[in-house]
Order: structure tokens, then sequence, then C-alpha cells
């Protein structure tokens, strides 16, 4: 019975009490979802990239980005700056590629900015000493959400946008496990045909089993 | 079926395996589900040769990547999509389309993910039955169906990695039980159509056909296997079938672990491996169906230790392990279970969010921002080495397995 003592637990382990513990250790969350990728603009010498947004949060404590960088190629420093709504800028974060595998989802996390809801913000990112052929690549979005908002390419609006998620500072890990049973009861709830199934079906297990 | 589990006294336990597998399938996800039904998806639309469809339109599609299987999987599963359309909704195509994450957003996701595991918990099902003739006595049967049925390991790689190796696997298996009745072309075919849906048990034929009695009936064997392969293959037949489905996955990575000897040649550790296990078996005296399991067990031993592979590929050897641990010896038997345990480490370390938070990025989004085992591992030491040293540890593990079965035969 070994086996089955082992395996009941560790699907409860997996189902009910993974899930829950992971929200203890999710220090930040998103303002949003990531939008969907498309194509990449090329991080390198002359370019800088500025992308403006209105924080949909307070405590703003980074930008959250998909970063292309096929085989590790990139080993410059990439330089990340954000501006306030006077272009003053107020974080600054530096990069190395050569840890940022292809595709990744990159958290660039800098000290909170407290009062961050509804104010407006920019963040610029560049390199310099790249070349177009050992560049990052920052992924571009063709479903601009609306707390997004120009993006420049040096001096030039663009009317692309870029694909990313601002990052905000949780107030207590009580506020993740709401968000995440939030999320949760959601899905659950918008499919009450499959919900109320599915609960029957295992509640019927489960009685079989006891009686 | 039901008469074996009340024979076995193990109607409970059948229960209580269902409910568990039930409760994972609607809240793990891996995005191999979505882009292999994204692709099979086409079969209702009209599509036949899903290889030259997709390297024809893949600039016009939202999910680029090849269909890297074999036919049968592009029929059986674009199949079973029109046969369950009823209950997938008609919202189910617009979430297999979207390929951003907000996709897992969508009210339906733990629906689809339910629906589209069905097939798969049959044929889990399935398998204590087909491990049960392996075995004489009661007592070994009933352990077989228990470990079968309650191994975390093959409960994560089917319900959470949601890879379809399952049904190959349960092919694979049937061949096997009808070599052992004699059954030369059946098996045969039956193989065949395992390889149809994934190659890899191509890999087992070498083996099979040196256990059949004579010459005769291993061509009989060959024929019937390679008849029923070339007939599912032929009609798909095209430079973009051979792009996708054969220089992709199992067959460029047997080749690749490979030590250079200059001139641009080089010995393939995966190919000497195989070789010499199979060159061992040929030599041996009195090889009997019964210890064909046994050979195919150290062939995958041998492969996994020496390939790099996809966490789902481990499924194959679960149910020769479970052969293995309850007909050899306590210690060695443990030893197996250590592999495999190891190997299953191996895939958790890679640089893939989805090979562990981002599974359960479908109750919540948060999920993503968490960092991966890789991560956490880079802070502390090079990843890659720590997959490279458990990974020779495994082929330490399978020479002392092979080896140490071995003699103890010969005792």
């Amino acid at each position: 019975m070994k086996p089955v003592i082992f395996t009941v637990s560790f699907v409860i382990f997996l189902t009910l009490i993974l899930p829950v513990g992971l929200t203890f250790v999710v220090r930040n969350i998103p303002g949003d979802v990531q939008p969907p990728l498309k194509d990449t603009k090329k991080i390198y010498g002359q370019y800088i990239y500025y992308q403006s947004f209105i924080s949909p949060r307070d405590n703003l404590v980074g930008i959250g980005v998909s970063l292309k960088n096929p085989r590790f190629v990139n080993k410059n420093y990439t330089f990340f700056n954000l501006y306030d709504d006077k272009d003053t800028i107020i974080r600054k974060v530096d990069l190395r590629g050569e840890n940022i595998a292809d595709g990744q989802f990159v958290k660039i996390l800098f000290e909170p900015v407290a009062a961050s809801l509804n104010k407006k913000f920019t963040w610029s990112i560049s390199s310099p000493d790249s070349t177009k052929d050992d560049s990052l690549e920052v992924f571009l979005t063709d479903k601009k959400p609306i707390w997004s908002r120009e993006f420049k390419v040096n001096n030039e609006i663009s009317q692309d946008s870029l694909s990313y998620v601002t990052l905000h500072k949780t107030n207590s890990s009580m506020q993740v496990l709401r968000m995440v049973f939030s999320q949760f009861f959601y899905k659950m709830s918008g499919d009450v045909i499959f919900s109320g199934i599915l609960a029957v079906l295992l509640l019927s297990l489960l009685v079989y089993l006891l009686f | 079926m039901f008469k074996v589990i009340s024979g076995l006294k193990l109607k409970k336990i059948f229960v209580l395996a269902i409910l568990l597998r039930i409760l994972m399938m609607p809240f793990y996800f891996h995005p191999d589900i979505k882009t292999y039904h994204f692709q099979s998806s086409f079969l209702k639309y009209g599509v036949f040769n899903i290889y030259s469809y997709l390297a024809a339109n893949k600039g016009n599609l939202p999910i680029k990547e090849d269909f890297v299987y074999f036919p049968l999987t592009y029929l059986f599963l674009g199949t079973y999509q029109i046969l369950t359309a009823p209950l997938l909704g008609s919202q189910f195509d617009t979430w297999l389309i979207d390929a951003s994450e907000q996709a897992r957003e969508t009210i339906g996701t733990f629906r689809y993910l339910f629906v589209l595991k069905i097939p798969y918990l049959l044929i889990d099902l399935l398998i204590p039955f087909l491990l049960i003739r392996f075995f004489e006595s009661t007592e070994q049967k009933r352990k077989a169906v228990i470990l079968w049925l309650f191994n975390p390991f093959s409960i994560v790689i089917i319900y959470i990695f949601s890879n379809l190796d399952i049904i190959p696997v349960a092919l694979s298996l049937i061949s096997l039980l009808l070599l052992r009745s004699k059954k030369i072309i059946l098996s045969g075919i039956i193989l065949g159509l395992a390889a149809g849906f994934k190659a890899y048990p191509v890999v087992f034929l070498p083996f099979l056909i040196l256990h059949t009695k004579n010459l005769k009936q291993g061509i009989k064997l060959f024929l019937a296997t390679v008849i029923t392969l070339l007939l599912i293959i032929l009609p798909f037949w095209s430079q973009a079938f051979l792009n996708s489905a054969f220089i992709s996955g199992l067959t460029t990575r047997l080749a690749y672990p490979s030590v250079p000897i200059g001139f641009g040649e080089a010995l393939m550790i995966g190919v000497i491996a195989m070789a010499v296990l199979f060159i061992m078996a040929l030599m041996e005296d009195n090889l009997s169906l019964d210890k064909l399991w046994l050979s195919i067990f150290f062939a995958l031993l041998l492969l996994f230790s020496t390939i790099h592979y996809h966490i789902a590929w481990l499924l194959w050897i679960i149910p020769f392990l479970i052969i293995f641990y309850l007909t050899q010896e306590n210690k060695v038997g443990k030893l197996a279970w250590a592999w495999f345990s190891l190997a299953m480490l191996i895939p958790l370390t890679f640089d893939d969010k989805f090979m562990t938070v981002s599974t359960l990025s479908v109750i919540s989004p948060l999920y993503n921002l968490l960092p991966t085992p890789f991560l956490i591992l880079q802070k502390i030491y090079d990843p890659f080495l720590v997959q490279g040293l458990i990974h020779s540890i495994l082929f330490g593990i399978s020479i002392v397995l092979i080896f140490k079965t071995f003699k103890m035969l010969k005792v």
C-alpha cells in the first residue's frame, strides 16, 4: 500500500498544496497579461527604444518583457531606464545578455515607485556596444493594451507597440492568494456546465470510495 | 476488465486511480497539447497532408512549428476533435488559434484540457491489463497494477506534460504480448501502427526480431512492421514530411552525442551503446521470448542515458521498469527506480518554465512570474554542468544494471 499512500499524497500536493504554497513565493504581480508576441526589434548601436505607459497599479517595481537571444549570442550590456512624466530618469538597470535565454520572459526589476497608479512613465532600452548580429531583440505586439502609450524609436514616434507588462510589488501574500483564487473561480464559474460535471464526477467517485 | 479488477480485489484502488487522474486533468497545462491539437484541427477542414500544408502556410499561421509526429497522430487527434466537437464547444478553435498567453485566461480552458486528455486517461487505464499478462502469480499481477496506477511519474508525464506517447506505449506492449503468443504478423502490424504515431517503437524492432525463433519468423515480423509503417507514411511522403517528422526528434538526437575521430567522422555514443547491447543479446545462447522485455528495457536505459530527451519520452520505459522491479532482486529493482527518479530530474532543470512553474499557468498567470529551478540553480552553480553530471550518473547506473542482470541470468 506504500505506493498508493505516496501517490495519493503526491497528487494532493500537486493539486492543492503546491498551487497555494507557491503564491507565498510571488513577490510581484503583473499589471495585466502580456500582449501576444509578434515581430522583434533588434537592440543595438544608436537605436534607443522608448515605450510609454500609464501604470495600472501602485508600487511599480519592474517591467516584464520577452527577449530574443539566440544561442546566448549577446554578451554586451543593455541599458534600461525608467523616466517619470517629466522625462527625468528615476530608475536605471543594466542587463547582461549572457544570462538571457532565447525568448525568455525577463523581469527588469528596480526599487518600487510607491504612488505609481495612473501616472505616466516611459521606459527605454538600448545597447550601444551591441551590433546587428549579436543584439538582443525585443518583441512587438499587434494588440496594444489600453494602458500602453506611444512607442518611439530614438525620437521618432512609431505605430508599433512593445509586448510587455508592468510589475508591481505585492502588499501581502494574501493579496496574491486572493488574486489566484479569483482567477481560478472566474474560469470555473464561467463554464458552469463543465464545473458541474467535474464536481459530480469527483463527488460520486469519492462517495463510492468512502461507502 | 472489471472481472480482472474484481478478481485481483482492486476495485476501489482502480476507482481511486481514476479520481486522482481526473483531479489533475483540467488544471495542468503544457503548450505541446495546444500546439499539436492546433495542427490536428486542420483535418476537420479537409487538410490531409498536414506536413505540406504547414510548410506552405507557415507564414500565415499563429503557431509556426512543424508537425513533428507521424501521420497516425494527426489522423487520430484530428478525428478525436471532430467526434468531441459538441463537448469542446464553439470557442475551441478560437482558443487553439490564439497563440498568446491570453489564451490560457479564456473561460473554457479547463474544459478543453479535460476533454483533450480523455483518450490518454482511457489508454492509461488499459495499460495495467496489458502489464498483468507478463506475470503468472496473482500477487505479482496485483503489484504490477498498483505500481502502474500509483507511481507519480506516469501521472506527471501523462497529465501534466500531456504527451501522446501513451498511445505508442500501449501499442508496443500489445505487440510484445502478441509476439509471446506467437502471433508474429499481427505483432508486426501493431508495432507498425505504434510507429505510425511516433517513430520510437522502431528501436524495438531489432530486439523483437532477435527473439523470434528463426530467420523466417524474423523476416515475417520485419516485413509486417515495415509494410504497415510504409502504408501509413507513404500517402504523406514529401520533403516537408521528411524535414518535420524524420529530421527532428529521436533520429537526430541519437546521432548527436558523438566523439569526433577526424576527417568528418564521429563515434556516436548512443549507437555504440545500442550496438553493444544488441550484439550481447545476439551472443546469448538461450534467448527466450520471456526475456524480450528485458532487452527492450536495457535498450531504453542506454538510449536515455546517452541522449538529450524530452520528459514525455520517459513514459516508454515505465512498463518495463515495473516488470524489471517485480522480477529482479530487491536491491537492483530499487536501483532502477533511482535511475528513473534521476532521469525525471534532468528535464525539470531545463531552462524552460513549462517544465515546472508555468504548467500551473492555467490556474493563474502569476505562476509565470516564479523563477524556474534553472534560474535558482544558476545562482549557485552552472545548471548545464549539473544536468551533465546527473546524465553521467544515469549512464553509470545503466551499465551497472545491465551487467548485474546479465550476471544474475548466467547464475
